[in-house]
């Protein structure tokens, strides 16, 4: 949610998740073909930051002081924060990036069909048709457009923007994950999905007074020598709020129930028989663990829409890096020492 | 076994369920099954998940948040929080959580942790501005260049430099229309809000993906996340806030929010139009908070818009709210001595001095019932003349953080991490006298659920019965058991078990299931497993109840461990001094138990003294009372009215005891030739339903198994009135109802029933002639109880244990 980013941020994700679902975004993709024609015969137009700025050839964004004075601004006013040079380069090369999806979008029409934009530019377009010469909102909209009404309004530019990264993860299948990528994803990123090492855990209790200790040693004496059975060995010992048995219990749990030390030698000692006397937060215990499971890593059914989550997420953003690293290719951005035109005076 | 009436969820409907308009006797016979003593499980799954490998039928304790808020909720941005639902849930599993302020670059220039994970975590950020969050601070969106939007933007671009001494201007402008009686969406949102819904429904969605991103489906079950809001209505700032928590991940397709409901009531009746009608699989509960800063309408005797309870509001609220936040950073709700005759020292613990949200300190005390406590005894009242009480609240604590940190509630940590964001960035802030951070407020405490296992379905399930307890911050293990609980239970290795079997866990409803003596009540407490966590110092029962001169009472009851145990606190270094106990266990009955008397017992459990937050920041800022060394700023620390010592404590949920159920005294089964036999029985109801009225109603008698096998009837008028109102007979040497040669019903003066049956010649083929439990129902018109317990074989009967 701050600046600085041109990934998609979680908002933006969900955004595109939210606009994906709508019919207006439907009809968009259908409708993406036409669009993609007009975009190659017309090819993407420019929209400096400042329309009074020197012309630039469709593939070139130029900055100028002033500009860059607005963006360092922008900035202060929005975090508090003096921007630094390093600053000034990423607020460049963000605004760049924008600028970029920007034209990308307008050359695509991706304007068309969007009540937002549609609203503002038939707004704007009435204002200024005082003649009243275009009388339906399609008539306003298509003037507006060719005035350049669009390119200095800033929710029009956030919002194609916007709709511009959807493109891209659309384009890229970002929401459409194959079982083979879900496959692959997993394999890469189990790690994440890492399982602790439990153990059954059974515990018998003795209280934390003087003879604790000592009746817990004759219990368990009396258990090796055989002279004590489990249900006998279970009556001479003391409740506690726990279930005497864990059945498959970790560090955390053992730790919540008794402490860190017991936790420690719980799962270090050895399985099988019962052990002991050892301390607890409580007082004197005799344990025995079995069953144990070690760390191990969950198969693909069981983390499934946990993954499928994650991996959209990463995609969205992959793809729109993806866009934007092409386009990086194919723009090139012009900083220039002064302001030109009106911009400068 | 299920032992007399724990359905908590529906509790309020089964103590009085309005059903047939008979008397219904039924005596049910199940399996002989003494060695099973676990609980039923009362949850089914409702989602896609492996089983837990860790399920215990005697149930876990699970320590986890249910109040927590993420830079997704309007308030929180303007403490600077950037951290989002995944970075709180990832702070609520150990890891590491960034906190304001951040750098040039965007680094935090503060990080938090937690000593232990939780357990479960709900995500509730404010639902109003859901839409309005993200048009301020996403250049391009309708609202960014809006006045309001860039007075947020203005505070969080302001250097810090301390906590104001007044709420900035701005976020009083940007969230008054959210706060008045009809809050609206704000000016920004365009037709019918539709910018800000757009906005709203992604950031919905996106919490929901985080809360799946999140959630534990394995076999390991290690962590739980909810689906989950925060309805945020505080009319004047009388705080009527809700957490709404969804059972899986069937939610509304968008939260209901204060700018949609304006009453608790119209909240139920959306949630329910959106979730329980609308939306399949869907189900929801609601969590009050915040009580003390609520000018008394959290309880209020009326429903909130003033009109009377009605039975069917009532058994609403107590359904779709099982829980109240007892403890959070806004102080503590259970009580406060002075208010409503209170002697109780212990009520002195993290009191906020406000009486609303945001107002101005006062040692005022505000209204009554503001408090839990009180709130439980209006209940009661309701109950008394209702026959439903709407507020059987259990207990909890949370955060209500506004930096993402989940169940950061131990007060050393809170001194470097705090709640607040920025606020709390800087220590002379942290212990300011202005609210909403500052030295009023505590680290809050955490939510404790009682579940078979970690997964959303068992722990909502959990809530819905109530087995639930708050802290203070810490981690007890507290159990609350009462019913027919044997004295010798703390020495037994199968306490747990034999407690289930024999009684209700906190939560739950109970009966005079000793006729007239006292029920038994246990606890069993241990203090926090972590490593220089304090010792328990007493284990207090809280009584509450209706006296006979109709006045709600309370009474405070010490029943283990020592109050004045000498253990204290050297606050220059936070070094304890003393010992208490690990772990504390009594069986307890109570002396002055009347039979016909409503009351509810919660257990208090209070640990040995420990360094309040605020000590530790004003020890770490050099301050000396005594030496009148007093930094600037860090003048609050010499404040006598903020304590230097707490007492952590549990409440647990009360067990609430209904006199409108049943008690079996005494009763036998004689098997005589195949397949008849004979019963006579006892039974005692603390309270005669008012409506018991054998010449208007039915009386039928059951005896079976799972399904009745025996039937019988007694029609309307049968019974003789031998005194009137007070003593009914029937004598039938022919048996021609079903059997029964001869009833007594007997009501005396203070509505205590007894009744006396004797059924012959009845057909008991369907129950076996073996040792097992018993469960004796009786129902009539508003009026439906049972009651479980052994019966034992003797010779060719059996007998009920008494």
């Amino acid at each position: 949610m701050t600046t600085g980013s041109t990934g998609m941020n979680s908002l933006e994700a969900a955004s595109a998740r939210g606009l994906l679902r709508a019919p207006l975004f439907h009809f968009l993709v259908l409708g993406f073909a036409g669009f993609a024609v007009a975009a190659v015969t017309r090819g993407p137009e420019a929209s400096p930051l400042a329309v009074d700025a020197a012309p630039a050839s469709p593939y070139e964004i130029v900055l100028d002081s002033w500009d860059i004075a607005r963006l360092v601004s922008d900035y202060k006013l929005e975090t508090g924060l003096a921007a630094g040079e390093d600053d000034k380069e990423a607020l460049i090369a963000t605004w760049a990036d924008e600028e970029m999806l920007f034209r990308e979008a307008m050359a695509r029409g991706l304007y068309v069909m969007d009540s937002a934009i549609a609203m503002r530019l038939s707004t704007k377009m009435a204002f200024l048709d005082e003649a009243g010469e275009f009388s339906t909102d399609r008539a306003r909209i298509e003037r507006a457009v060719e005035l350049g009404l669009h390119r200095d309004d800033i929710v029009v530019r956030r919002i194609l923007v916007q709709k511009m990264k959807l493109v891209a993860a659309l384009q890229a299948g970002a929401d459409k994950v194959s079982d083979e990528e879900l496959a692959s994803w997993f394999a890469a990123n189990r790690e994440r999905f890492r399982q602790p090492p439990r153990v059954e855990l059974e515990q018998l209790f003795f209280g934390s007074d003087e003879g604790a200790m000592a009746r817990a040693g004759e219990t368990l004496a009396g258990i090796r020598s055989g002279a004590l059975d489990e249900e006998g060995a279970r009556a001479l010992s003391r409740p506690l709020a726990s279930s005497p048995r864990l059945a498959a219990a970790d560090e955390n749990e053992i730790r919540k129930y008794f402490g860190d030390a017991f936790a420690t030698e719980a799962l270090t000692g050895a399985d099988g028989p019962w052990r002991g006397p050892i301390r607890s937060a409580y007082g004197v215990h005799l344990l025995r663990t079995s069953n144990r499971i070690e760390s191990a890593l969950p198969g693909l059914d069981a983390v499934r829409s946990a993954a499928l989550a994650a991996i959209r997420g990463e995609k969205r953003k992959a793809a729109v890096e993806k866009k934007l690293d092409d386009l990086r290719q194919r723009y090139t951005v012009r900083v220039e020492p002064e302001g030109v035109g009106l911009a400068a005076s | 076994m299920k032992l007399f009436i724990q359905d908590a969820a529906h509790a309020a409907a089964t103590v009085v369920r309005r059903t047939a308009s008979a008397l219904v006797l039924a005596l049910v016979l199940a399996p002989a099954c003494s060695a099973e003593a676990a609980p039923e499980q009362d949850w089914t799954r409702t989602e896609t998940r492996d089983d837990c490998a860790d399920y215990d039928p005697l149930r876990q304790p699970f320590f986890g948040e249910t109040h927590i808020h993420t830079a997704y909720s309007m308030d929180a941005l303007f403490v600077r929080t950037r951290t989002d639902p995944r970075d709180a849930y990832v702070f609520a599993k150990g890891g590491l959580l960034d906190l304001p302020p951040y750098d040039a670059g965007g680094v935090a220039l503060r990080t938090g942790q937690l000593q232990r994970p939780l357990d479960f975590t709900a995500i509730t950020d404010h639902s109003e501005a859901f839409g309005e969050a993200v048009h301020c601070l996403t250049e391009g969106l309708e609202g960014y260049n809006h006045s309001l939007c860039q007075g947020l933007r203005d505070v969080i671009a302001r250097e810090f430099v301390g906590a104001p001494a007044e709420i900035p201007q701005e976020f009083v402008n940007l969230l008054l229309p959210l706060s008045i009686a009809s809050p609206n969406h704000l000016p920004f949102c365009g037709p019918d809000d539709e910018y800000c819904l757009r906005e709203a429904s992604l950031i919905w969605q996106d919490t929901q993906e985080a809360a799946e991103e999140h959630y534990d489906r394995t076999d390991t079950c290690n962590f739980t996340t909810f689906n989950a809001y925060e309805w945020t209505y505080q009319p004047n700032q009388a705080n009527q806030h809700r957490n709404v928590i969804f059972r899986n991940d069937a939610v509304p397709a968008l939260p209901i929010s204060a700018v949609d409901a304006n009453t608790p009531s119209e909240l139920w009746d959306m949630l329910e139009a959106a979730c329980t009608d609308g939306e399949p699989g869907c189900e929801f509960l609601t969590i009050p908070h915040n009580p003390n800063v609520s000018n008394g309408l959290m309880f209020a005797t009326t429903q909130y818009d003033g009109t009377p309870w009605d039975t069917a509001s009532a058994e609403r609220r107590a359904r779709v709210e099982p829980l109240v936040e007892m403890v959070q950073h806004k102080g503590e709700s259970e009580c406060r001595l002075g208010v409503g005759g209170s002697t109780d020292e212990e009520c002195g613990f993290e009191k906020l001095r406000r009486l609303t949200l945001f107002s101005e300190y006062t040692e005022e005390l505000p209204p009554a019932r503001s408090y839990v406590r009180e709130g439980l005894k209006q209940g009661l009242r309701i109950e008394r003349d209702l026959g439903t009480n709407p507020y059987r609240v259990g207990m909890i604590g949370a955060t209500d953080g506004h930096a993402s940190a989940a169940g950061a509630t131990e007060e050393e940590d809170h001194a470097v991490i705090g709640h607040q964001g920025i606020l709390d960035s800087l220590p002379d802030s942290m212990v300011s006298p202005y609210g909403p951070s500052g030295i009023q407020t505590n680290p809050g405490g955490l939510a404790v659920l009682w579940a078979e296992e970690n997964s959303r379905d068992a722990l909502f399930a959990a809530m819905q019965r109530r087995e639930a307890y708050a802290t203070s911050g810490t981690r007890p293990i507290v159990r609350f058991f009462a019913g027919r609980i044997p004295e010798d239970l703390c020495s037994d290795p199968e306490y747990v078990d034999k407690a289930y079997d024999a009684g209700v866990p906190m939560g739950g409803v109970l009966a005079p299931v000793n006729g007239k003596k006292s029920p038994t009540f246990t606890v069993l407490a241990q203090k926090d497993s972590a490593t220089g966590a304090s010792d328990l110092q007493k284990v207090e029962i809280v009584k509450l109840w209706i006296g006979k001169d109709r006045l709600a009472r309370e009474e405070v009851i010490t029943i283990a461990g020592d109050g004045d145990n000498g253990a204290s606190v050297n606050t220059d270094t936070c070094e304890q001094i003393g010992t208490g106990a690990e772990s504390l266990c009594t069986v307890w009955s109570d002396p002055n138990f009347r039979i016909e008397q409503r009351a509810l017992y919660y257990a208090r459990v209070i640990e040995n003294p420990t360094c309040r937050w605020s000590t530790y920041v004003c020890n770490d800022a050099g301050v000396d009372c005594e030496g009148e060394v007093i930094p600037e700023g860090f003048e609050e620390c010499c404040n006598p009215v903020w304590p230097r010592t707490v007492k952590e404590r549990a409440y647990t949920s009360p067990i609430f005891y209904t006199p409108e159920n049943i008690g079996l005294a005494k009763a036998k089964l004689r098997f005589e030739e195949s397949p008849l036999g004979r019963l006579q029985a006892q039974v005692l109801v603390g309270l005669a339903p008012r409506d018991l009225d054998p010449a208007a109603n039915d009386i039928t008698i059951e005896l079976g198994d799972d399904a009745p096998a025996w039937t019988g009837t007694i029609p309307a008028g049968t019974l003789e009135e031998k005194k009137a109102g007070r003593k009914w007979l029937l004598k039938d040497p022919d048996g021609a109802n079903d059997g029964i040669r001869k009833l007594i019903l007997v009501v005396n003066g203070k509505g205590t029933t007894k009744l006396k049956f004797d059924a012959r010649d009845i057909d008991v083929s369907g129950i076996p002639a073996a040792d097992g439990d018993l469960a004796l129902r009786v129902a009539s018109g508003d009026f439906d109880s049972t009651d479980t317990r052994p019966w034992i074989l003797d010779g060719s009967s059996l007998a009920s244990v008494r």
